[in-house]
């Protein structure tokens, strides 16, 4: 038997695929935490490696995280405290099937994405200033008797350009306003970010990956006058009480899964836990803070440790395709154009003492977790601790290729406004310009085979 | 790599061992064991057999369901919803037995989320006062088509369950606050009580659009995707199957059906939650497994299984196979109903001491599956299978 037979195991969720025979790259995208499955469940299966009782825990965090959470006081106590403001009432709700979400036709309020706003200068550690009647994000949601901040409504300008070969394009650029605020005309300086909810695959593998092999890549003067220059985000690191790399979100402003995960169950469900213990309520929110709550916190320590193993520990789906010409053509001209400088095909994970079933594996996430300007298009203006207005954390691309059947769209970059993998590329800008003009300059067979590679990721 | 993972993989792994062992020590060129073509065809045939028997049967309890449905929508009596719930029981049964063939991109999987979601967020049907949710919300709502139920599904998360055998339960059963038995939801929801005829509305077009999507998966697999299923080259559709086998095994069973109600104890991770029927459901979804391995449909169907298939490759795997399908029906048949009972208490209690038991018997299968792929040298799921 073939080591390639394993692959069948794998499939089964039970053992991780080794098959490194049928081509160069493998398709085994992240170790012993790849999966074989191109089916809609392909985002929400567990590390194959996990053991028996990491498993366990991976089930259980599994049901909170798909479980809609109820306002306090309810029968159901380790699931009330929805609210008082939120956006969505299960983390489900915008990962749906553990993948990504989309914004909405244009005209349309956000429910999926989340408009994160901020005032100018920074709070402590460097975080952003929170707006002080908005908070940190708009909540569209709120529970009865208090009013929701407001719908935050998205329309498309439609931009016209053309690749080099005369072949045209045309992108959507957004712009946002939000309708009915609740609690006074929000400052004109009002600093906004709206963000997709991104898959979960491969998590725990981003946070095993040393931070030496992080800072390494760094390059914050461009020193090797490529036009790259990378930069870590250093944010606060709640539980340990220092400043820490930052990993997760789209600008690097968490540095945990546990960190991202509990954030996201305050900004997003309204739900506390001992990582962000208040609810959030500005002073302009009487209403709000006047409601009962669901505990403190909301989410008990234990949830919480079984929700961020399960983020942690979703697999991540084998590539499809690797073998055909075309994909490693696009492959060669993904190197060509220099996207895998930021994109990093290959890393591996050090020691990781809260899931070591993920330890000194080589993984293919395509992305080195720096921060990188991308330019005035993208830009959201919106400083986030070392990050700047401009710059963006290289997205993983792991995945990519499976978003269309998990989750039946191919929106992509922070807010959704890409509608396919060619027009994420032909947004970027700033660092990565000189890549997106090779990508212009490609023929159309080129950009194909490209986009192939990405497809098979 | 792989000596590393072994050692994090706890004692429950350890005969897997010999498997893995065997599959280092080949190498890549080492040529696949003889698997017996025709032997191969047989049991695919029989595969797809069962399925056909499987959904036609699913259908036409489905079936049944509406019909008996629509007469107690039209003339709301309390036999005429103790009708009612017999046969969701009955059609669950049907159901319930092929679950195996789910986990693929086969023809369950393009509607399973209609079909049989679950947890219900019952709250999103109807909320504790009666005020909110579907059925209540007329301005949100104003149609309860079965167009208009496809279309809330899910909408707000993975528990939104408007569609499906579990929407349809709670409908019939309502909230089970009752220790020795299921929810005990009046006939008079339909008849007197606020909003019983948009309740009507909702049950009669949930059941239609169960019939509805159990259809295009029975003409599936009655027609053209039998066709190409046959059509693949056998590893490949021996590969699905397996897969399938092996997800509802250790995935779905083991994992969310049972692991997370017993580690938490919790009613709310109950899968037949308003009808007390997990039990039967699990122990169905057992059998279906067996019939698999046994090449058999009950009073339809009689072929080659997947243990004979075993068999000419590695007699003793076959054996194992054989004997721990069977051993995963007798355990979940001890388990005690309510499940929600069952559930309770320290771990000394008969009903967590049944669980355990089950939960410990599918672990032994979803391995046995894993070394089935591994004796057929089966590579995983082939390429993608797209959702239109």
């Amino acid at each position: 038997m073939s080591p390639c037979a394993l692959a069948g195991l794998a499939a089964l969720g039970l053992l991780a695929t080794g098959c490194r025979c049928s081509n160069s790259s493998g398709t085994a995208a992240a170790g012993t935490a790849t999966v074989v499955d191109s089916t809609r469940d392909a985002f929400s299966l567990p590390a194959p490696s996990l053991t028996e009782q990491h498993r366990a825990r991976f089930f259980v965090g599994n049901s909170l995280f798909n479980r809609s959470w109820v306002v306090a006081p309810a029968s159901l106590e380790s699931r009330d405290g929805l609210g008082p403001l939120f956006n969505a009432r299960s983390c489900s709700g915008c990962h749906f099937k553990d993948g990504r979400s989309r914004p909405p036709e244009s005209g349309q309020p956000l429910r999926t994405v989340v408009l994160r706003v901020s005032i100018p200068g920074r709070g402590p550690h460097g975080a952003p200033l929170p707006d002080p009647n908005y908070g940190d994000q708009i909540q569209g949601s709120a529970t009865a008797g208090v009013p929701a901040e407001g719908d935050v409504i998205v329309t498309y300008a439609r931009v016209r350009g053309a690749f080099a070969d005369g072949q045209p394009f045309e992108l959507l650029k957004p712009e946002y306003r939000i309708e009915r605020p609740a609690y006074g005309a929000p400052p004109g300086d009002l600093l906004t970010s709206p963000r997709v909810a991104p898959a979960l695959i491969g998590l725990g593998l981003l946070e095993a990956v040393p931070e030496g092999t992080v800072r390494q890549r760094e390059d914050p003067d461009d020193a090797n006058h490529d036009g790259i220059s990378g930069r870590a985000n250093l944010v606060w690191d709640i539980r340990r009480s220092t400043p820490s790399l930052g990993r997760f979100g789209w600008k690097a402003e968490q540095p945990t899964v546990e960190q991202q995960s509990a954030s996201a169950f305050l900004a997003d469900l309204g739900v506390t836990s001992a990582l962000f213990t208040d609810e959030g309520c500005t002073l302009a929110q009487q209403l709000c803070k006047e409601q009962p709550n669901g505990g403190s916190p909301e989410l008990s320590d234990e949830l919480l440790r079984d929700v961020a193993l399960y983020a942690r520990t979703l697999a991540v789906p084998a590539r499809r395709g690797g073998d055909e010409r075309t994909v490693r053509e696009g492959e060669a001209l993904f190197a060509r154009a220099a996207c895998s400088e930021c994109h990093t095909p290959t890393l591996r994970t050090g020691a990781f003492r809260a899931v070591p079933e993920l330890e000194e594996q080589e993984i293919h996430p395509y992305t080195d977790l720096l921060l990188h300007d991308l330019g005035e298009g993208l830009a959201d203006g919106r400083p986030t601790f070392g990050a700047d207005g401009r710059e963006w954390r290289t997205a993983p691309l792991w995945g990519i290729g499976l978003l269309r059947t998990v989750n039946e769209h191919t929106r992509l970059l922070h807010d959704g406004r890409a509608r396919d993998p060619s027009e994420a590329i032909l947004w970027h800008d700033g660092e990565a310009r000189n890549a997106r003009e090779a990508f212009s300059r490609m023929t159309r067979d080129e950009r194909g085979a490209l986009l192939a590679f990405l497809d098979s990721l | 790599m792989l000596r590393r993972r072994i050692s994090h993989s706890g004692s429950g792994r350890l005969a897997l061992t010999a498997a893995l062992a065997a599959a280092l020590s080949g190498g890549c060129t080492r040529a696949p064991p003889k698997l017996d073509a025709q032997r191969a065809r047989a049991f695919l045939a029989t595969y797809a057999d069962i399925a056909r028997a499987g959904y036609g049967a699913a259908l036409s309890d489905a079936r049944a369901l509406a019909t008996s449905v629509d007469a107690f929508v039209q003339r709301p009596s309390a036999e005429g919803l103790l009708r009612a719930r017999a046969a969701w029981l009955t059609a669950r049964g049907s159901y319930a037995q092929t679950e195996a063939f789910r986990f693929y991109g086969g023809p369950i999987d393009s509607v399973e989320l209609l079909v049989n979601t679950w947890p219900v967020d019952e709250n999103y049907l109807e909320s504790e006062d009666g005020r909110t949710g579907l059925v209540a919300d007329e301005a949100r709502y104003p149609e309860l088509s079965p167009r208009a139920l496809a279309a809330s599904n899910l909408e707000q998360g993975e528990t939104s369950v408007s569609t499906g055998y579990h929407a349809i339960e709670f409908l019939l059963w309502g909230r089970d606050r009752n220790a020795s038995g299921p929810g005990d939801r009046s006939f008079n929801d339909y008849d007197q009580a606020p909003h019983s005829r948009r309740r009507g509305q909702y049950l009669r077009a949930a059941a239609a659009l169960l019939v509805e999507n159990l259809s295009t998966v029975d003409a599936a697999w009655k027609g053209e995707y039998r066709a190409s299923f046959l059509a693949r080259p056998a590893e490949q559709a021996l590969a699905l199957a397996v897969k399938g086998l092996g997800t509802l095994s250790g995935g779905e069973l083991l994992g969310e059906r049972l692991t997370v109600a017993y580690e938490t104890r919790s009613q709310e991770n109950e899968h037949s939650c308003f009808s007390d029927n997990t039990h039967e459901d699990l122990r169905l979804d057992a059998l279906g497994i067996e019939n698999v391995c046994l090449g058999r449909y009950p009073g339809i169907v009689q072929g080659v299984g997947l243990t004979e298939l075993v068999r000419g490759v590695d007699g003793p795997l076959a054996a194992e196979l054989e004997r721990d399908v069977s051993a995963v029906v007798a355990a979940i048949a001890t388990i005690p109903a309510p499940f929600d009972q069952a559930i309770l208490g320290d771990d000394a209690a008969p009903g967590r001491q049944a669980i355990a038991r089950a939960m410990t018997a599918l672990r032994v299968e979803a391995q046995d599956f894993a070394k089935v792929a591994s004796a057929l040298n089966l590579r995983g799921a082939p390429a993608a299978e797209r959702t239109p």
